[in-house]
């Protein structure tokens, strides 16, 4: 089973104004988290949102790729998952098609383990999140 | 689906099985894919007999499974690893879609 997720979605904007939303940190906050972004390779920052018990509400990422104004690409990292996060946006007749890739999620041993021994484990969340696993671990039909 | 004392039970192995750092390490090693006993054994500078303890205590707490290959006992995560992964899964599935219409909605109020 591939663990990626695609999203498309048409806007009926040009392509330069999408960019502007998803590369200037105040207008990206408006509509994702507040957060720091500089779109320039390499350049790191985060997004902040509500913690919650298991996750301090801190997204990590690093700007991976930028191709003005097509392509931006960084990581994604908090609350146990390791991934990477891509934007691709086309003029179509409509406006701007945004592509949003969400990979990374197949890496499931390491981001378990770190899942487990990342800040969270002794968690009251991922106390509950082994219980779902363990209860569907045990879940059989009666004999 | 057995009672929840049968769950709480198996949840507290797992913490019991985390709370020693080498069985931390031990996890972090099979986090980058499986091992035979010997080959944790090594990394450890320990014995054959409790780097099989510790495995027996993770084992127990369903965070490892066991394989035997001729001889050779295989070491491996869980795969109910898996659930967790989807459970992120499933939380972005939702995420993203909200996020993409509240920048369409921004989009248009910007506009005069």
């Amino acid at each position: 089973m591939k663990r990626d997720l695609t999203f498309e979605y048409v806007y009926a904007f040009d392509v330069e104004e999408v960019w502007f939303a998803l590369t200037d940190a105040v207008t990206l906050s408006q509509w994702l988290m507040p957060n720091d972004i500089v779109p320039t390779p390499g350049a790191r920052f985060q997004f902040h949102t509500k913690p919650a018990p298991g996750f301090d509400g801190i997204v990590h990422c690093e700007v991976l790729r930028v191709e003005r104004p097509t392509l931006l690409s960084y990581s994604w990292r908090g609350g146990g998952v390791d991934t990477v996060v891509t934007f691709t946006l086309r003029q179509v007749a409509e406006g701007t098609l945004l592509r949003l890739e969400h990979t990374g999620f197949e890496g499931v041993r390491a981001v378990f383990v770190s899942f487990l021994l990342g800040s969270g484990w002794k968690s009251a969340h991922l106390r509950e999140q082994l219980t779902h696993t363990l209860e569907a671990r045990f879940a059989r039909p009666p004999n | 689906m057995p009672g929840r004392d049968a769950t709480v039970d198996a949840a507290s192995a797992v913490f019991d099985a985390l709370a020693h750092p080498v069985r931390r390490d031990i996890l972090r090693l099979l986090g980058e894919g499986e091992h035979t006993a010997t080959g944790l054994a090594e990394p450890f500078a320990m014995s054959r007999p409790a780097v099989s303890q510790h495995l027996r205590i993770l084992r127990e707490a369903g965070l490892v499974q066991e394989q035997r290959a001729g001889r050779n006992h295989i070491y491996a995560l869980n795969p109910s690893a898996l659930l967790l992964i989807d459970e992120w899964l499933e939380h972005f599935r939702h995420f993203w879609p909200r996020r993409l219409r509240a920048l369409d909605e921004l989009l248009r109020r910007r506009t005069p």
